[in-house]
């Protein structure tokens, strides 16, 4: 029998506090302790080479830098979502991110449209980022 | 070291690859060693003329001590011996290094080889299975079902929003790679093909559809490198390594600032900076081509044309075997699965004149390139005589 539970991220003491502030509703990024930029979420170190911070609440507010609508799903947890998109999200402070865009159909996504960030619980505080139109 | 020195110092000289078959059952280790005796074999040698070994790690059947798999099945005395992982680009990646390695004196003559057993492994859903045998997770693309033609999706959404191409400009590569592979009675893909077709193509990951990505299929293939020297008395005129490059960046699509990052750009640099040639003077290009959209945007990065046009530089012709540039004369990953390989024995073989049905005549500069990751690390390798 198929595993058809979708994968979950796995927090490590590096990134549980981005999780964890996803399992709470807030978009929570390392913001650099000498130049200030916020950092994506991968990014353990700042590009100014300096690996200080603080994790800093984003507002969740972006725009679509990029999409796709998966047709083919990369296991069976995600046939039911077929088509679903995913999309690289600029954020308002900088970083982008990577989440499902919900709350409209794949048809009307467009590169430059307003979104927020809406969250999703999937195990003890662990959340998940997701995207929907900016009303 | 100066990295200029080894311009016209290495040389490529023997190539080989595994027979494509339907039936046969092989391994990646024996698809490694059948393409490593044929490329032993073009050079004249034994494997115990061979002291470096440099594999990439097959996804068919993934092993810890892959290059040393190889080692042991072919007894080579290995002074040089490891197996790298940049997935697409690395192929290109062993074969510049493994340049270093012998001009550094580690070693004198290094087995290059890539292979891979996904055609026969993978079963049913072929994205499906590949993901179950993938032996690491990825905590921000798996939640969402980000797939690896999604994430070349990805970088297509954003080349027609920043440049305005379109489908059809897509559809151009495959068909292009098509014409190529229609010629060569052994391809695996050599149905005729239209840009129509290709449009009405199942959606896989949108804007990619079934025939912008490529087949899953066995393959193998292997390289012999040398010194200038060496090769000279070998079995086959030598082709030298004029400039070889890499560029890296980001390997997660929401980290690249733009899409696709850098790598390709900084690649091509450069490997042609050290040869001393500009793009314009490559007679043959064999590029990365496992979504048509990864090999449009490669001839753009890689100074071919503007960005924006590698659309229309497929559609207009140009890259057919009688145009400006060709572009992947046996048909590509496209037509071969993603044997990333490929794009050097094929370089070389256009150099020596032994293309065949598909050779582009006079040709003098080659450029070999191979991409890992989706666009996230690049190797460009200028080869001539």
């Amino acid at each position: 029998m198929a595993d058809v539970t979708k994968p979950i991220p796995s927090p490590t003491d590096a990134t549980q506090p981005f999780w964890q502030g996803c399992s709470s509703g807030v978009l929570r990024l390392r913001r650099c302790s000498h130049c200030d930029r916020f950092r994506g979420p991968s990014r353990i170190v700042c590009e100014c080479g300096q690996p200080d911070f603080v994790w800093t609440d984003a507002s969740g507010r972006g725009n679509v830098f990029s999409y796709t609508v998966l047709h083919r799903a990369p296991d069976p947890a995600f046939r039911a979502d077929l088509p679903y998109v995913v999309a690289v999200v600029a954020l308002e402070e900088g970083p982008h991110l990577l989440g499902n865009l919900i709350e409209c159909a794949p048809d009307s996504v467009s590169i430059g449209m307003r979104v927020r960030a809406v969250f999703e619980t999937v195990a003890a505080d662990i959340g998940v980022a997701k995207f929907a139109p900016l009303a | 070291m100066n990295e200029a020195a080894m311009h016209r110092k290495i040389a490529f000289a023997g190539v080989g690859e595994a027979k494509p078959s339907k039936t046969a059952v092989r391994s990646a280790l024996d698809l490694a060693v059948e393409a490593a005796l044929a490329a032993l074999a073009d050079a004249g040698l034994t494997t115990r003329d061979v002291d470096g070994v440099l594999t990439a790690s097959p996804a068919g059947d993934p092993h810890f001590m892959f290059s040393t798999l190889v080692v042991e099945a072919l007894g080579i005395p290995a002074r040089v011996n490891t197996t790298l992982q940049s997935a697409g680009a690395s192929p290109c990646i062993a074969l510049l290094y493994g340049a270093r390695a012998i001009m550094s004196g580690a070693c004198h003559t290094v087995l290059v080889c890539e292979s891979d057993s996904r055609g026969a492994r993978f079963k049913g859903d072929k994205i499906q299975a590949m993901r179950a045998a993938r032996p690491w997770t990825d905590d921000y693309e798996d939640p969402v079902g980000l797939t690896v033609p999604g994430k070349y999706a990805l970088i297509a959404q954003r080349h027609m929003h920043r440049f305005g191409t379109r489908p059809e400009d897509l559809a151009a590569v495959a068909v292009a790679a098509r014409r190529h592979a229609q010629r060569l009675p052994n391809a695996p893909r050599r149905d005729p093909l239209s840009v129509e077709a290709v449009l009405e193509s199942p959606l896989v990951a949108a804007p990619l559809r079934a025939l912008d990505c490529c087949p899953v299929l066995d393959w193998g293939g292997a390289v012999i490198v040398t010194t200038a020297e060496r090769a000279r008395d070998m079995r086959k005129s030598p082709v030298l390594l004029l400039g070889a490059g890499e560029g890296h960046g980001p390997y997660h699509p929401h980290e690249m600032p733009e899409l696709p990052g850098s790598a390709t750009r900084a690649s091509g640099e450069a490997a042609f900076a050290m040869a001393g040639v500009r793009s314009q003077d490559i007679d043959v290009a064999e590029v990365f081509d496992a979504f048509t959209i990864a090999a449009l945007v490669a001839m753009e990065e890689l100074g071919f044309c503007e960005p924006g046009q590698g659309g229309s530089l497929f559609a207009s012709g140009a890259t057919a075997l009688d145009g400006t540039i060709p572009v992947n004369t046996t048909g590509g990953m496209l037509t071969w699965g993603n044997a990333h390989i490929m794009v050097v024995p094929e370089a070389v073989r256009q150099l020596r004149g032994e293309a065949g049905i598909n050779q582009v005549p006079n040709v003098e500069l080659a450029l070999a390139h191979g991409i890992g990751g989706p666009m996230a690390a690049s190797c460009a390798l200028v080869l001539g005589k």
